[in-house]
């Protein structure tokens, strides 16, 4: 007896200090930053936290030269007075306003430039910090690993710093025109976001607003997970996405020995192919073996309609879960098969004044402005897509723009322009198309919403923060494509999802390996497109959703439903909740295996062990 | 002597014969190739003779001429910058007769650039002015160095003139490094102009000859079914093969001239794949196909294959997936992958597979050679910065006998984009 609860006991002892040598990690408990901030005499920002002290300095361009806010003297401003948290500043040509706004996270910087002048008001805007040694540096999420770089990503528009003494600071941009015109830098000990192509009208003003996060971290996912709080984007992913068109019988796979599943299939062929890709989002399109287009006017001209009802129906037999979706795309049509002439008033034109497209004559681009013919027959699409093909969800691709930024001719957005980084003054005026097409696309997606049609756009999501509040009102998501797996960075700051890999994929290990991957960057992991068959079995998929994100990590996410890993490590909810662990191998096959549960700090954790390629879900019991 | 045995003999000799008449080429050039380079002195291995120094008046204490590793010869130069100084050196060069419209001026060097200022408007360079029959001068078109540092490079610059421009009588060259710091060195400096005549006499009947250029591609394509004679206009500056296609399919090379623009050689364990190093796939001739034959002494070890890729571009500017590779049929993949890796990250963050289902991943490029990590296409991650170098372990795909190898451009169509896919040094290489 003696010697088993001695064997016992010892084995305890092992099991409690193995699990020791595994990290801990539960979700972090919100507290606010305790931070200080100021502005200081000559306007620049200075925000510290415990040891570190940085100072957010700011240039505005003049023609010719710069006025600055710094630190003690300004340089260009014909007046600035500082008073508190507000600063009121005069330049030749605007007005500022700054204010400052103090979040439990981070610090709000807003800045209204007023243009004093009759003309319009070229103004380049940059608001950076000078720290001429850091430890490491990343521009919208990417680690850079040379001395200077930019990037742009309207969704992750942030700058994040670690100095040499550890913490960080991050920068990101939050009015909805900064982050459209976003460009992040790093140059000669210079890291920084700028607007430079910002155009104020006379008498109009502009409001440039931005963030500040000083951490004692210097961890990139605890940044992320800090702006995902501001911005609020931490609700609910309900489904798994998988694309299924209406292909015909002999459409390839890269699986000689299968074609792509359609409508031919029967509904228990579509029932088990859903069930191994465990995706209630179904994506369906126009099939171009079917000669249908999936683009503009030529949509609804070879649109075959029965058999997208018919399929449509089938995968509701088979799956009556699911929410099936059409693809839309609202900048493209298809020059062979367009009404010619009809909508030229709304080509997007290039800087040369010719119309621009998706790098192919083939297919024209166009903008989408609210009460032109264009929209009218895009509404006229979706709304066919709704109320004819009975689809209750949107595929939005390409959702802000397509192939081509910008816009070089009328309409106008208003505040968009090439500045001569010279002289500072107007090349030429120019539109971007997200801007051009905002209060468009938002008049959809209310009109959606008000109808409980889902969407899923593609793109990373919104590129404005009125978009996003639009999104969040209807749990709307978004996700962007994986072609490169660092994409997956534009969506750490939205709806954290990445789409498969359409250049690598050719089986469905690949997929599962890719599941693994988009957990390295703390994501999701959509379906992509049917050249990849066959599916034989379920696979991690089948317990990632719902999803309500509360922390994303490298390897891992904590969510209010579930945590996901692709890494070992002793895992909470935070409290004691009780959950059932699913391991999947090397393979992607759920295997059999246990996650000891034990107290520690008033947490339950489960302790979870993966060799390679392995992954494992917890879910939480009430969950399922 | 039997009639069976008598048979049997002729039967075997027949086979002998057949197995030892190759199609063969005699090639024959006027003026004969090489021609001599324009450019005197141009390795430097005789220090600054023929060449002139910049700004004028300059003692030369900033140039250097030692050996640096990876230059051609003993010597080559080197330029130290000066932040406030336009240093240089440049040699004129006559043409006798003048260069005429329609005629080509092909310049060739190495340069290598160490401690430079990354963000100095003048990144360093090359320089042609010109000047014409017509008394006008004028600055001619030609690469531009990166703004990074970088280790030997070799740069070409085509420069074809049009049927309006005036014949041009003589050039300065110029290599300039002004308002820099660190150095530019640059070493092999070749300049040629001019065609020749080349005439070909195919020995016997084949399916096919194809004549490629080590500069430009494919220069002629036909079948020909009999044994002929050919004249053929090319470039008086690098090399041809001719490769010649049997009614089974095999192929067989002849080069010309020996040496220039020419594959590795072959040794015990060194199998090259055609006699030229440089092989072009334009998109609308996508396919270049070798054979090799396993050697009995290779038994127990691996085969692999190793080349160089790139897309031509004048820049280093991002990359796509177009090399598809094939051994005996077989598409290769990640499995295969020794060189480069199988994915790495970018200097700017962005992480990247290098194998896709369209192929292997190829950088656009003037050149094969390492990238700066202040570039930001640099494959950061990867020790050695080079993306061009492919070894591929193909032991498991080789069989005893011929084995065929595939390269694919697979660029789908586009009336835009017609990127030239770019094979360098293919070879066996057994170990």
């Amino acid at each position: 007896m003696k010697h088993l609860v001695l064997t016992v006991t010892t084995l305890l002892v092992i099991a409690t200090l193995q699990a020791q040598s595994l990290p801990d990690i539960a979700p972090k408990a919100v507290t606010p930053v305790p931070y200080q901030a100021k502005l200081l005499p000559g306007g620049a920002v200075e925000v510290s936290l415990g040891t570190q002290t940085y100072t957010i300095l700011g240039d505005f361009s003049l023609r010719p030269g710069w006025a600055k806010l710094a630190a003690t003297e300004t340089e260009g401003f014909t007046s600035v007075n500082v008073n508190g948290d507000s600063l009121a500043a005069s330049a030749p040509g605007f007005e500022l306003k700054r204010t400052l706004s103090r979040a439990v996270e981070c610090l709000v910087v807003t800045d209204l430039i007023t243009n004093t002048g009759t003309e319009n008001l070229p103004l380049m805007y940059r608001q950076y910090v000078n720290l001429p040694k850091v430890k490491e540096y990343r521009l919208c999420g990417n680690r850079i690993y040379s001395k200077r770089a930019a990037g742009t990503n309207s969704i992750n528009s942030t700058v994040m710093v670690v100095p040499e003494e550890g913490g960080s600071l991050t920068l990101l941009a939050v009015s909805d025109i900064f982050r459209v015109h976003i460009k992040t830098f790093s140059a000669k000990g210079l890291y920084g976001l700028a607007d430079e192509i910002l155009v104020v009208k006379p008498g109009a003003t502009v409001e440039m607003s931005f963030a500040i996060f000083p951490s004692t971290s210097s961890d990139y996912y605890d940044a992320v997970n800090a702006m995902r709080r501001f911005k609020d984007v931490n609700y609910v992913i309900a489904k798994g996405f998988a694309f299924l068109a209406p292909y015909p019988p002999g459409v390839k796979t890269f699986n000689p020995d299968y074609d792509r599943i359609g409508k031919d299939d029967t509904v228990e062929e579509i029932r088990r192919w859903l069930d191994c890709k465990s995706a209630d989002y179904v994506g369906c399109g126009s099939v171009g073996s079917l000669n249908e287009r999936a683009h503009g006017t030529a949509f609804l001209k070879n649109i075959k309609t029965d058999i997208h009802k018919a399929f449509h129906q089938k995968i509701l037999d088979a799956r009556p879960t699911a929410t099936v979706f059409h693809y839309f795309h609202a900048h493209l049509d298809v020059k062979a098969d367009m009404e010619q002439g009809t909508y030229d008033q709304w080509k997007q034109l290039k800087p040369d004044g010719t119309q621009g497209d998706y790098r192919n004559p083939a297919l024209p681009l166009f903008i989408a402005v609210d009460g032109t013919n264009w929209t009218d027959y895009q509404e006229k699409r979706l709304k066919f897509i709704h109320e004819v093909l009975n689809c209750n969800g949107i595929f939005w691709d390409e959702f802000p723009y397509s192939a081509l930024e910008f816009h070089y001719g009328e309409p106008w957005d208003g505040v968009t322009g090439d500045i001569n980084p010279r002289t500072h003054e107007i090349t030429r005026l120019k539109s971007s198309v997200a801007l051009l097409s905002l209060s468009w696309r938002a008049k959809m997606l209310e009109w959606m919403g008000a109808n409980n049609i889902m969407l899923i756009a593609n793109g990373g999501g919104p590129y404005t923060k009125s978009m996003t509040d639009i999104f969040r009102k209807y749990k709307f998501i978004a996700f962007e494509e994986t072609g490169s797996l660092s994409n997956l960075t534009q969506v750490h700051l939205f709806t954290p999802i990445g789409l498969g890999d359409h250049i690598t994929e050719r089986n469905e290990l690949d997929c599962y390996r890719n599941m693994l991957r988009h957990l390295d960057f703390g994501c999701l992991y959509y379906y992509y497109h049917q050249q990849v068959e066959p599916f034989t079995h379920y696979t991690l998929s089948r317990y990632m959703f719902p999803t309500t994100p509360i922390e994303l990590h490298e390897g891992y996410i904590i969510a209010k439903e579930r945590i996901l890993t692709n890494r070992s490590g002793n895992f909470s909810f935070g409290g004691n909740e009780e959950a059932e662990a699913h391991f999947f191998d090397a393979n992607g096959y759920e295997v059999k295996r246990e996650a000891p549960k034990f107290q520690k700090d008033g947490k339950t954790y489960y302790k979870v062990e993966l060799g390679e390629y392995e992954s494992c879900a917890l879910v939480k019991k009430e969950a399922k | 002597m039997t009639l069976r045995f008598k048979y049997t003999l002729l039967l075997a000799f027949g086979t002998l014969a057949t197995v030892l008449a190759a199609p063969d080429v005699t090639i024959t050039c006027e003026p004969s190739l090489p021609k001599a380079n324009l450019v005197v002195n141009g390795n430097f291995d005789e220090g600054l003779k023929s060449w002139n120094l910049l700004p004028k008046g300059s003692d030369g204490s900033q140039f250097a001429f030692d050996k640096i590793d990876g230059c051609v010869g003993e010597k080559c130069l080197t330029i130290t910058g000066d932040p406030d100084q336009k240093r240089g050196a440049f040699q004129r060069i006559t043409f006798t007769p003048s260069v005429k419209p329609g005629e080509t001026i092909f310049l060739r060097m190495l340069t290598r650039k160490a401690a430079c200022d990354i963000d100095a408007k003048n990144p360093g360079g090359i320089a042609l002015h010109a000047f014409c029959e017509n008394k006008t001068a004028r600055y001619l078109p030609v690469f531009r160095l990166t703004q990074e540092d970088h280790d030997w490079t070799f740069r070409e610059s085509i420069i074809k003139l049009l049927e309006t421009d005036a014949p041009i009588s003589a050039l300065n060259l110029y290599l300039c490094y002004y308002d820099n710091e660190g150095t530019l060195s640059f070493d092999d400096i070749q300049l040629y102009t001019g065609t020749a005549k080349a005439t070909l006499e195919l020995n016997e009947e084949v399916r096919k000859v194809e004549v490629l250029h080590s500069v430009h591609g494919k220069l002629l394509k036909e079948k020909i079914t009999k044994a002929c004679r050919k004249e053929l206009i090319i470039p008086a500056y690098g090399s041809i093969c001719v490769v010649m296609e049997d009614a089974s399919g095999k192929r067989f090379y002849r080069h010309y001239p020996e040496g220039i623009d020419a594959n590795v050689l072959a040794s015990d364990n060194t199998i090259p794949l055609g006699t030229i190093s440089r092989n072009f796939l334009p998109h609308d001739d996508i396919t270049l196909k070798y054979d090799f034959n396993t050697n009995p002494l290779s038994e127990g070890k691996k085969t692999f294959l190793c080349f160089k890729s790139r897309i031509d571009n004048s820049i280093i500017g991002g990359h796509t997936h177009i090399c598809m590779v094939k051994v005996n049929g077989t598409q290769l993949g990640d499995k295969e992958m020794v060189l480069p890796c199988r994915e790495f990250t970018s200097s700017r963050g962005t992480l990247y597979k290098v194998t896709g289902n369209s192929g292997y991943l190829v950088f656009y490029a003037p050149a094969c050679a390492p990238i700066d990590v202040e570039n930001n296409y640099c494959p950061a991650s990867l020790d050695s910065h080079d993306p061009f170098t492919f070894k591929l372990d193909i032991t498991s795909h080789v069989k005893a006998g011929t084995n065929s190898i595939e390269f694919t451009n697979t660029c789908r169509s586009n009336p835009k984009y017609h990127p030239v896919l770019i094979i360098e040094q293919p070879r066996i290489i057994i170990e």
